[in-house]
């Protein structure tokens, strides 16, 4: 048989294989579960700031030249007033907030300009991810608010496409925690059972006396683990498509940590023989997978070792929520993401080479 | 031309004998009883046979494929029926079929084409688990036959059906054998092996203790015109089978 005859037999055995399990998946109806988990998540950190809606507006300002007007708009009741001594502090703060807040770069000469001028008119800035409806809005706001403490107009032109979320923001570090937590949960959830099932039904015999090879049945395994996990993890990306840079970045964390999470599965479904050992495990092994995601935020903070904070940041599923964050950033680290995602991938070839040997042993 | 060569075949399991050092042919075409009690190595020697397990030592060529160099050859040209009925239970019967054919590249039409030969066409579009047993073990014909195999092993293909199935099933079995497929089967029914085979080899902890045709293990073996084959496996195994094929 030629190379290129092999290598289509190959990929209709692989492709016959993901077919049936995708079909098998739709009508067991596994997913939806997991799914309507993950949705929940999302409803829940979207909430969060929707229940603060009703709190008073936020104003950041960068007042180089220490302005007596601005010292007065402190007093103001209607919003919240922050005084930043640089453009870079300002993108920060609204870096990190989950709300649209206003940033103004206020001029040195900002007080000579009240005296002066009939009218003013200032740069304001929101994240990128504000729409622009939603910008004008706070943007009037602010105009009527400062128009009335200055008295004179106030004329605020919004920016929403020049300050990015930062990567340490509430919003990327929500988002990497439900990109991680729905691969994590696919992948030891639903994955195993790719293979527990073949198992149990005695399926993977007349498998294996198919001319479907070992490694065959683990790359459609894997392919269709791959798939489960990229609904799951897309999902999560889909609802949060406004808050998203860098696209490339985000489904290529999303690619490589399916890989990996799916990976660590099916290697459960070969050990493992039965569902009910598999919600035990799974649930075990949900800590070690999850658990550094949320250390590596908390690192930081409590200034633990550089070295410390270096090896936890390559534990794949923390590469992972870390590339999702810098997606969500405007400048990126490419070289710092691209080995933690190596890494992941290094990791995950090793594991389905070992489901490959397991299933082969299995056979013989 | 000779569909199975087996020559001097062991198989050690678990640190015991299963199969040990047999021998023997079967023709194309042919129906090859292969009868024994419980854990005498009959399943054992349809898996060296079938490439899913390694012989110890010996070797066995199935439709020309050497079981161990030549597995991947051998596979399109094989099919097999488990003991167990190893079927997707949350597809329909078509849907097993076609992933059974786009796994050994055969048309769709193929499937529904099985699916009329074992007389499952009207049920085809309901899932697996509101199957009876029969209709589970005639569809895992249907699935071996798909892909035409030139040689089909069937391990106990009437086991625990009532007898309108089974005759069914015995029927099917006849008529690949006319159509020139060579069947390897196995059976606790010492009437159904006596019907249905050309030759029966009975095997026993692991050995062939006889191999002929049922008349004439009858004649060899029998003490008069009324033996039966289940009188003469009793006689080489010391074991009998009762009604339902179940060792007592």
């Amino acid at each position: 048989m030629s190379t290129r005859a092999g290598l289509a037999e190959a990929l209709r055995v692989v492709l016959a294989i993901t077919l049936k399990d995708s079909l098998d998946a739709v009508k067991d109806r596994k997913l939806i579960p997991v799914l309507a988990g993950v949705l929940l998540m999302i409803a829940l950190f979207r909430l969060l700031p929707a229940l603060r809606e009703g709190d008073t507006q936020t104003l950041v300002v960068v007042d180089s030249g220490e302005s007596t007007v601005v010292e007065q708009w402190a007093d103001s009741d209607q919003f919240d007033l922050h005084r930043v001594p640089s453009l870079q502090e300002m993108e920060v703060f609204l870096g990190g907030e989950e709300t649209a807040v206003l940033g103004l770069v206020l001029p040195p000469d900002f007080d000579q300009q009240v005296q002066d001028s009939a009218a003013i008119a200032l740069s304001g800035y929101v994240d990128h991810w504000v729409s622009d409806s939603n910008a004008e809005k706070v943007g009037e706001f602010f105009e009527v608010q400062l128009t009335t403490l200055t008295g004179r107009p106030v004329r605020i032109q919004v920016h929403n496409d020049t300050v990015f979320t930062h990567p340490r923001g509430l919003q990327p570090v929500t988002t990497s925690f439900l990109v991680a937590y729905a691969l994590v949960v696919v992948g030891l959830m639903v994955a195993p059972n790719l293979m527990i099932e073949e198992k149990e039904l005695k399926t993977m015999d007349a498998l294996l006396i198919s001319p479907a090879s070992a490694g065959q049945i683990v790359i459609a395994k894997a392919l269709t683990g791959l798939l489960y996990c990229l609904v799951a993890g897309g999902l999560v990306l889909v609802v949060n498509a406004a808050l998203i840079v860098h696209w490339d970045i985000a489904v290529l964390a999303v690619l490589c940590g399916s890989l990996f999470t799916v990976s660590i599965g099916l290697l459960l479904g070969v050990i493992l023989n039965s569902r009910q050992q598999l919600i035990l495990w799974s649930a075990v092994l949900m800590f070690p997978l999850f658990i550094p995601v949320i250390a590596s935020e908390i690192l930081p903070d409590i200034q633990a070792p550089a070295l410390a904070q270096r090896i936890v940041s390559l534990i794949p599923t923390v590469a992972v929520a870390e590339a999702i964050r810098w997606a969500l950033s405007g400048s990126v680290p490419w070289a710092e993401i691209g080995i933690g995602l190596a890494v992941t991938i290094a990791c995950a070839i090793p594991l389905l080479v070992a489901v490959a040997w397991a299933v082969r042993r299995s056979d013989r | 031309m000779r569909a199975i060569e087996v020559h001097e075949l062991t198989r050690d399991y678990n640190g015991l004998r299963a199969v040990d050092s047999i021998t023997f042919n079967v023709e194309t075409g042919e129906i090859f009883g292969f009868l024994g009690p419980n854990g005498a190595g009959k399943t054992t020697a349809i898996k060296v046979l079938t490439g899913q397990l390694r012989p110890t030592s010996g070797t066995a060529r199935v439709a020309g494929c050497d079981v161990v160099q030549e597995r991947q050859r051998l596979k399109p040209k094989i099919g097999v029926v488990f003991e167990y009925q190893n079927l997707y239970e949350r597809l329909s019967a078509r849907d097993n079929l076609v992933f059974a054919a786009r796994l050994y590249g055969v048309s769709k039409g193929r499937a529904d084409q099985v699916l009329a030969q074992v007389g499952l066409t009207e049920r085809a579009r309901d899932r697996i688990k509101n199957y009876s047993n029969g209709m589970k073990q005639r569809l895992l014909i249907a699935r071996a036959l798909l892909h035409e195999p030139e040689v089909l092993f069937l391990d106990e293909p009437t086991r625990g059906l009532d007898p309108n199935v089974a005759r069914d099933i015995r029927a099917i079995i006849t008529a690949l054998s006319r159509q020139g497929v060579t069947v390897f089967l196995t059976t606790h029914y010492m009437e159904e092996a006596d019907q249905l085979s050309d030759r029966v080899a009975i095997i026993d902890r692991g050995r062939i203790v006889a191999l002929d045709t049922p008349a004439q293990l009858k004649a060899i073996h029998g003490e008069g015109e009324k033996t039966t084959l289940e009188d003469v496996f009793v006689k080489l195994t010391g074991r009998y089978l009762g009604r339902g094929g179940h060792e007592s």
